[in-house]
């Protein structure tokens, strides 16, 4: 039940504060990863930046198998590999909050929290946090019977009955993963129908400890030191009652982590960054990759490609003189 | 089977063997293995917590392990400030000290190796402009930090 694994390999060099970094790569999900290799591979003098742990959320996820190629297993299996690559190649991972960034000019300014970093190109691959679901009791109580991570909370479920709210692939995938730990796991979803591929779908339906709730919405989150009580409300018959809980997951969407680039670069009306295909921002020498741009589909295949995409084009904008 | 994945403890014995300078002694402080030899409640993951710091210490010569009973060794914990368990802390002479409570899984594992190596070379990630902001400090503070990585 308990996971002794290394997950981050211990090559964190000391962040160079006179050099001048070809690129410094903000995150360290599999988009700022793979364009850690590429870049590094390139010869360019990389730097990734991550705030609290590589991996970004596909860390979060149980089970990856629609990964081409790869082998099936844990997002935090598949991060490691990743990240034995990235640094095989010479590139270095510095876990830093970066605070702010000036990305005009050559040279541009990356600010962490313990100082400033210069670099020629940056690639931000900083990802999406989870949505909130914005109902009473939800701040209250997070962390504290509410969470948005099954990999990381669930085993605190153990036989108890928990609900996930959401019905894209994320909140039936990780209602299958809770079932591990879960005596009952009630899927809450506000449409009549899932949104999840039909596979994930499958899966749950085929469970016998999953149930679902379809049409029907959480209105509060109630309880004392802890959650344990929802108060939901059916859709179609406005009927609201109360259901016990041991704890609540919610998988009801994502938002871009971006607000650090408001007012520099282009950004798509809900937040993402919009780029071309070369993943060029708006401003010369900052692009960007993964599931913070905008795109009609966020996997780890196409954010490991975007920073494929991203490396290769910062490299030849710094030697296109 | 072990609780450390066979890779990952060849893993940990080259880093161990490479990066530890001065011997690190671990004190685990946790309950009698029968727990009902004690009164009150059962110590939830003291066993595996001794299993798992049994393992890291047979991965180097340079980490000592020493095991505690917490009602047995009360004046020891009291003395170390430990007043939970499974708790485990360092004794050297790094000047400091980190007690850890619970049991280090998942994402706390790789940041117990860490403290081990830190506290085996003195060191800690902290900058030189972050250090003598600390040094301007004139009261005592407590740090305590909980972890979850949601």
């Amino acid at each position: 039940m308990f996971d002794f694994r290394i997950k981050r390999e211990e090559t964190v060099p000391d962040i160079d504060r006179e050099a001048v970094y070809d690129t410094v790569i903000l995150g360290g999900g599999p988009a700022g990863l793979a364009a850690g290799l590429y870049a590094a591979r390139a010869g360019l003098n990389t730097l990734v930046v991550e705030k609290a742990v590589v991996g970004g959320q596909i860390a979060l996820t149980a089970f990856i198998e629609n990964c081409p190629g790869c082998i099936e297993g844990s997002g935090q299996e598949f991060i490691a590999y990743i990240q034995k690559q990235a640094t095989k190649f010479g590139a270095g991972i510095a876990y830093r909050e970066v605070v702010g960034v000036d990305l005009q000019g050559d040279v541009k300014t990356i600010d962490t929290r313990d100082g400033k970093l210069l670099t020629r190109t940056v690639i931000i691959g900083t990802g999406v946090s989870s949505q909130k679901l914005g109902v009473p009791g939800e701040e209250q109580y997070r962390g504290k019977g509410v969470s948005y991570c099954s990999t990381c909370d669930g085993p605190f479920y153990k036989d108890q009955e928990v609900a996930v709210v959401g019905g894209g692939d994320a909140a039936v995938e990780e209602a299958n993963y809770l079932t591990r730990f879960a005596s009952k796991v009630t899927i809450i979803h506000r449409r009549d129908v899932l949104r999840a591929t039909k596979v994930i779908q499958d899966r749950a339906m085929a469970n016998p400890k999953i149930e679902f709730r379809c049409g029907t919405v959480v209105e509060a989150i109630m309880g004392n030191h802890k959650a344990n009580k929802l108060l939901i409300r059916n859709l179609k018959t406005d009927q609201k009652i109360e259901m016990s809980i041991g704890g609540l997951f919610v998988y009801v969407g994502m938002i871009p982590n971006t607000k650090l680039f408001e007012g520099q670069l282009r950004l798509s009306p809900e937040g993402y960054i919009i780029t071309d295909e070369k993943m060029a921002t708006s401003v010369p020498g900052v692009f960007a990759a993964g599931d913070i741009r905008q795109t009609p589909l966020r996997q780890v295949i196409t954010a490991a490609a975007d920073g494929a995409i991203a490396a290769t084009y910062a490299d030849r904008y710094i030697h296109a003189d | 089977m072990p609780l450390i994945p066979v890779d990952d403890q060849s893993f940990l014995r080259d880093k161990f063997a490479k990066e530890l300078v001065n011997p690190v002694n671990i004190l685990l402080f946790t309950q009698h293995d029968t727990p009902s030899a004690i009164p009150g409640p059962e110590c939830m993951y003291c066993k595996e917590t001794r299993e798992l710091v049994e393992e890291i210490s047979s991965l180097s010569d340079k980490i000592n392990l020493r095991i505690y009973d917490f009602v047995a060794d009360a004046e020891k914990a009291r003395q170390m400030g430990i007043d939970k368990i499974p708790a485990i802390t360092f004794d050297g002479d790094s000047g400091g000290r980190v007690r850890y409570y619970g049991i280090p899984a998942g994402y706390e594992f790789p940041s117990l190796i860490e403290d081990i190596i830190d506290i085996s070379r003195h060191s800690t990630g902290l900058s030189q402009e972050t250090r003598e902001s600390l040094q301007k400090l004139d009261k005592d503070v407590d740090i305590q930090v909980f972890v979850t990585p949601t």
